[in-house]
């Protein structure tokens, strides 16, 4: 993506006012965010201006169905999307599941307009980006296939979800911010490199290898 | 329990006694009987089968007795028909005048093994078997060609004297039946009673613990605002009143059964604190797995200092539970100026971390290895 350019996305809720809002936090970020198309099924992320959106926004919940949207979420991931899911869903066998799926990342209602511009901004850019709860969830994660994590690693994760400031954790354990961000991010690798074969694994475990984050005998 | 015991034995023995009566009478008495007049029945062969296969019925009685169990419902029936079917065979070569003699040797002896396989079964059973088995002689007797008139009338005393106290002795087990229950229900209730009497010395037990957990705390609070000595309006009594609402609500949670203690007993506290205006924003991740179970002290631990944080925040507290299988934390982030005083805990580790913005603590427990 050429420098300048604004990020571009399609936002997929089935309530107008979280849509109203998102495109709100998009249009007032800095810089702003352009949503291309928005609307209550996925179609809005399928069908021109929206099929060109760098980023899709995507509620689990959607009209008329009691499942989560796992289905639309692994059809955008295999359509090589960056899919970041944004829902009220709390626990963290969604927030695994969705990973395992292909999204790029997990985000809790919660969570607000920083994780969110921040989120979007590191899928168009192709890296790794944990909020809190998603952290939580890598946190207390006990299945089988999780990947190793240190110790510092794990005490990261656990400590960013507890106080969501990367400032107090960094007090805490002594450490810089930005080493925080490193921890971070390299769990987030280690996670995409567990999941399935999606253009989201390639893409970040790729950038994480440029940026130094990991080396390749490490995966 | 002593008391269901000796119920059980005294059941126990009326059975053995009822089975002793018929297997004696019909050993010492019909052997005697069958062998003297074997001349008399035509044929002979269907004599000896019934009385082997009395004899299996009383096998069979003997079984159940000697597990020290009543004689079960399925068996119970099979061994009517049998000794029925062994009535009516022995029965058959009989002549009629011969018919309640001697001669006539099951008619007496079967009531007996009826009182061993209906011994459980309600008196009004065992009258059945017995009216059923005269209708079938008076049949039997028929069938034969019928008897003399003047025979019918000691005929009939006979059998009203045999069969009636057959009945009697029946009734009689009943008696001992409901008093064998009655026993077992009064000690049962003993039982209970006594179970509830422990139950509720544990209750009073635990509400003393609670009350004397709050008497160093809430109580010099509820004295001080009485005798006017602390002022309500002042901000450091306000903070205390909100500590002590906490730490009562969680003791109060303390005494429910749930199945996630920890997590309950947070929501009394939190749910204290958005009653004083303080947002709380709850996450938890991983199973309760271990916790579910911590002791209430640890519990105890866990809790009061996020309870401290809720008790003197202003407007926001994040709250989380991280549990995994080696550890469970518990952590409150709040715009709290200074970190609130805590009691020392014992079982578990409390990190603070204070800040321009806020107080953040994390209480972790470990279990032992």
């Amino acid at each position: 993506m050429a420098a300048g350019e604004l990020i571009t996305a399609a936002v997929v809720d089935d309530h107008p006012a979280i849509r109203a809002g998102v495109e709100y936090w998009y249009a007032t970020a800095d810089p702003p965010i352009r949503v291309l198309a928005s609307g209550a099924t996925a179609a809005a992320a399928w069908t021109p201006p929206g099929d060109a959106a760098q980023v899709v926004v995507l509620d689990l919940q959607l009209p008329g169905r009691e499942a989560p949207a796992y289905g639309e979420l692994r059809r955008l991931v295999d359509a090589g999307r960056q899919v970041i899911v944004y829902t009220m869903r709390e626990d963290e066998n969604t927030a695994l599941t969705c990973l395992d799926v292909g999204a790029f990342t997990f985000l809790t209602k919660a969570e607000g307009k920083d994780h969110l511009v921040a989120a979007t901004v590191a899928a168009a850019h192709d890296l790794p980006y944990t909020p809190p709860a998603l952290a939580g969830a890598f946190g207390a994660n006990r299945r089988s296939d999780r990947p190793r994590l240190s110790d510092r690693e794990e005490s990261v994760l656990i400590e960013w979800f507890q106080c969501e400031s990367k400032e107090l954790v960094a007090a805490k354990l002594g450490i810089t911010p930005r080493t925080v961000n490193t921890y971070l991010d390299r769990v987030r690798i280690k996670y995409a490199n567990v999941g399935r074969r999606a253009r989201t694994k390639a893409a970040l475990v790729a950038r994480a290898i440029q940026d130094g984050l990991v080396q390749v005998d490490d995966l | 329990m002593a008391e269901r015991a000796s119920a059980e034995r005294l059941l126990g023995g009326a059975r053995a006694t009822v089975l002793l009566i018929a297997v004696t009478v019909q050993v010492c008495l019909c052997t005697l009987q069958l062998l003297g007049n074997r001349a008399r029945y035509h044929p002979w062969w269907p004599e000896p089968a019934a009385y082997g296969g009395l004899l299996l019925v009383a096998a069979g009685c003997g079984y159940f007795l000697a597990r020290g169990r009543a004689v079960p419902r399925w068996a119970s029936r099979a061994g009517v028909v049998l000794t029925f079917g062994a009535s009516v065979l022995a029965t058959l070569p009989v002549a009629p005048a011969d018919y309640l003699s001697p001669e006539h040797w099951t008619f007496g002896l079967i009531g007996w093994y009826a009182l061993a396989l209906l011994f459980d079964r309600p008196p009004r059973v065992l009258g059945g078997f017995l009216g059923v088995h005269v209708v079938l002689t008076a049949s039997t007797l028929v069938l034969a060609g019928g008897v003399a008139a003047g025979r019918l009338a000691p005929m009939a005393i006979t059998a009203i004297s045999t069969l009636g106290f057959q009945l009697a002795v029946g009734l009689a087990a009943g008696l001992i039946r409901r008093i064998a229950a009655r026993a077992g229900e009064a000690a049962e209730a003993r039982e209970r009673a006594s179970t509830a009497e422990t139950i509720a010395e544990r209750i009073h037990q635990d509400h003393r613990e609670r009350y004397d957990a709050l008497l160093g705390t809430t109580v010099p609070l509820l004295r001080g605002l009485a005798d006017g000595s602390l002022d309500p309006a002042d901000e450091d009594v306000t903070r205390r009143c909100a500590t002590e609402a906490a730490r009562m609500r969680r003791l109060f949670a303390e005494g429910d059964d749930v199945p996630d203690r920890l997590i309950h007993e947070l929501a009394a506290v939190i749910d204290a604190a958005e009653r004083n205006g303080v947002s709380v924003q709850l996450a938890v991740r991983g199973e309760p797995g271990a916790s579910a179970e911590l002791p209430k002290e640890v519990r105890r631990e866990l809790i009061d200092p996020v309870a401290a944080v809720l008790a003197s925040s202003g407007s926001a507290v994040r709250v989380t539970v991280v549990r995994t299988p080696e550890r469970v934390r518990v952590s409150a982030l709040g715009d709290v100026p200074a970190m609130p005083e805590v009691p020392e805990p014992m079982q578990v580790r409390v990190y603070r971390l204070a800040t321009a913005s806020g107080t953040w603590v994390e209480a972790v427990w470990q279990p032992a290895n």
